[in-house]
């Protein structure tokens, strides 16, 4: 179908890892003074996996992953990531051009506030290969064209002539995703791509995506607030509250077997298809501030299981069962039912 | 479906807008939005509306609250025509009927106090004494699961489920017999979008107030609708009571829809795939709106469009080939088993927040 090689590149790589966060933290300052926005977060991405980070607004999941591409500033930041064995830490902002779009990309969840209104989809895809890959305008239009017809984009050739806005919520987002490839990164990062979108329309977006990491050999991260998308999608979960992971696993564990309250909580609040029920489970209260982080364990609150305990002292990340970490100090929860 | 009690019956409704005219000002081109709808909702029910962004079904909720002016077709409640009312009859009917729409955040005026914006809707229904309107507006932010501490504060001191729940209060405050919510949880997070479907629930238990929910999302229309409206590009194509429509929908699109709905159970099973886009409402396919994404259509679909057959007693569906089409597999309820170990926890959940809830109390 084209001439860069897709298949990938070692079938036995799939799962190395090829971008590890460890301990990360970010701390904002505010006139009301520091605000930790992430706090000793861990995580790591495998190649031709999906790494599914799960959580509500204000949870610290979108600058999470934009740290990830040197595009948080004026804020203090703890912790390594290490890409491909080399510390991103320090890096300039040259460094970083370079890394960007080309071994780590982004898709964002509004496309039409990323595309730019008064460029054709075609050029814009094209500037990505001629500046990363050094391709000549000739060169860069073909490769555009195939980047496009990648992406299921029905007539690549002269969808590659319109701007923008002549096309639909789902064909731009197409777009996006196709730029976003256009240079084979390792490593995609994608925050909320589908929630602008219809659920028909999100089913296919979902589908390519899926393709794609199999195809290409991509390590996915996957921020998302619905765990119907985790649960059909994702390979692994990281649930994020108030900054910190709470738990995380292989996606099949921690839906079926959640061992933090957190979790469980969401996994009640979700509305179902398959039966009716008289209520939802529901967590009391709402998330508080970040500026007004809770002592402890930050969801103890929130917690119908929390006591003294957890008021006061923050729960240590352990491992509960194989590959099944969790930041509780009431799991397992069936010791208290 | 037609309840001998219907509150609100809609008939043939339509909605064209014009989109060019010619020299004379006469449409020479118009978006069907809404192009003949008919439903019926009784007291006490929840009738959903579905589909996706341009199907019409913001246009068709407006029209039933007469903030658009219905093109054709009738709209009666509780027996009376609403279509053709105007003044103080008009006035008189929006105070059984009020409306809450998906942003608490653009539907409160940021210089009114809470007590400010619930006493004009209890003046207008003929609240004035100071104590009275002290104690109704009392008496509504508790219904809400607010209390009377929140009365003086401004609308950007709240979150955005407490700012649905003030919406939900002043839409309450003329006692309506109806309740149209125009996606009414999209813009929340999901744990306050569960408080909020628990509390409309709620509502509607204590007060007897029918609900017309107009969503996207299948998974509250699940949770909250007894009836449920399909709506694409503008016509019905299937109108059922909740439990036939999920388990066994009988439209293709509807079928698309459910199997679209991202969940553990697709990683197993085969699903209808409606391939492409929703088409620009200004040119709609001929025929069944559906075929060009249709994985069943034959050539009548193309050229002619299907009417609503009944399929059941509580269902009816709009497609030539519902006969021919296999019935979906049933969805695997794994949720729904009360013997998993999720489904254990949860209740350990249940009990632990009432518990706490209790202690709270004192």
């Amino acid at each position: 179908m084209s001439e860069i090689a897709h298949a990938p590149k070692d079938v036995e790589a799939v799962g190395a890892p090829v971008l590890s966060v460890s301990n990360l933290s970010i701390t904002f300052n505010s006139p009301a003074g520091p605000v930790r926005a992430v706090d000793d977060v861990s995580f790591s991405l495998a190649r031709g996996r999906i790494l599914g980070l799960v959580g509500e607004s204000g949870c610290g999941k979108s600058v999470t992953a934009s740290s990830l591409l040197g595009l948080v500033r004026s804020a203090q930041t703890g912790g390594r990531i290490l890409f491909d064995g080399h510390d991103l830490a320090g890096l300039s902002e040259e460094d970083w051009q370079s890394i960007r779009g080309s071994a780590i990309s982004m898709i964002f969840q509004e496309p039409m506030t990323s595309l730019n209104p008064v460029f054709t989809v075609g050029e814009q895809i094209a500037e990505v290969l001629r500046v990363h890959r050094r391709l000549s305008r000739a060169q860069a239009h073909e490769q555009a064209v195939v980047a496009l017809r990648r992406v299921n984009i029905p007539a690549p050739e002269e969808r590659a002539k319109e701007y923008p806005h002549r096309l639909s919520g789902g064909m731009r987002q197409r777009v996006m995703i196709a730029m976003a490839l256009a240079c084979e990164p390792q490593v995609l990062i994608a925050d909320e791509p589908t929630t602008a979108l219809d659920v028909t329309v999100q089913a296919q977006i979902l589908a390519l995506i899926d393709e794609l990491r199999r195809r290409q050999g991509t390590a996915v991260l996957f921020i998302t607030h619905d765990l119907g998308v985790i649960a059909e999608f994702a390979d692994d979960v990281a649930v994020m509250y108030l900054g910190n992971i709470v738990e995380r696993g292989a996606a099949a564990d921690l839906l079926n077997s959640p061992q933090h309250p957190y979790t469980l909580g969401l996994l009640g609040s979700t509305p179902k298809l398959d039966a009716r029920a008289e209520r939802l489970t529901v967590i009391s209260g709402q998330v508080p501030m970040p500026s007004r982080r809770p002592s402890g364990c930050t969801f103890h609150q929130r917690c119908p299981f929390a006591d003294e305990h957890c008021a006061r002292d923050v729960p240590p990340h352990r491992e509960i069962a194989p590959a099944h970490w969790v930041s509780c100090w009431k799991a397992p929860i069936e010791l208290h039912a | 479906m037609t309840e001998p009690s219907a509150l609100l019956e809609v008939e043939g409704l339509a909605k064209h807008f014009p989109i060019a005219r010619d020299v004379l000002g006469r449409p020479t081109a118009t978006v069907r939005a809404v192009d003949g709808v008919s439903f019926s909702l009784a007291r006490g029910r929840t009738l959903a509306v579905v589909g996706e962004s341009g199907c019409g079904k913001t246009t068709l909720s407006r029209m039933i609250m007469r903030l658009i002016e219905p093109t054709a077709g009738t709209i009666r409640f509780a027996g009376e025509s609403v279509e053709t009312m105007s003044g103080a009859a008009l006035r008189a009917m929006r105070r059984r009927m009020q409306i809450v729409f998906q942003d608490p955040f653009s539907s409160l005026d940021p210089r009114q106090t809470v007590r400010r914006a619930l006493a004009q809707p209890l003046s207008l229904s003929g609240v004035s004494a100071r104590k009275e309107l002290k104690a109704r507006s009392e008496a509504l932010l508790d219904m809400v699961g607010l209390n009377a501490g929140h009365l003086d504060r401004y609308p950007h001191e709240f979150s955005g489920g407490q700012r649905q729940r003030l919406c939900i209060a002043r839409a309450l405050a003329s006692s309506p017999e109806l309740l149209v919510a125009d996606e009414p949880v999209s813009a929340l997070d999901v744990s306050v979008q569960a408080q909020i479907i628990n509390l409309i629930k709620d509502l509607q238990r204590k007060t007897g107030i029918a609900l017309l929910l107009v969503t996207h999302d299948l998974g509250v229309v699940r949770q909250m609708a007894d009836e449920v409206l399909v709506l694409y590009l503008g016509r019905v194509i299937e109108y059922a009571d909740a439990d036939s429509l999920f388990s066994t929908p009988r439209h293709p699109y509807t079928r698309a829809l459910l199997d679209a709905v991202p969940s553990a159970a697709h990683r197993a099973r085969e699903r209808v795939v409606a391939t492409g886009d929703v088409p620009s409402p200004i040119a709609p396919p001929p025929g069944c709106h559906f075929h060009p994404r249709c994985a069943f259509a034959a050539p009548l679909c193309r050229t002619t469009a299907p009417v609503l057959e009944p399929v059941s007693p509580t269902q009816t569906v709009a497609c030539h080939r519902w006969r021919e089409i296999p019935l979906r597999d049933a969805p695997q309820a794994e949720a729904a088993k009360s013997d998993t170990v999720l489904a254990r926890r949860l209740r350990a959940f249940e009990i632990a927040n009432r518990k706490k809830a209790a202690a709270a109390l004192g």
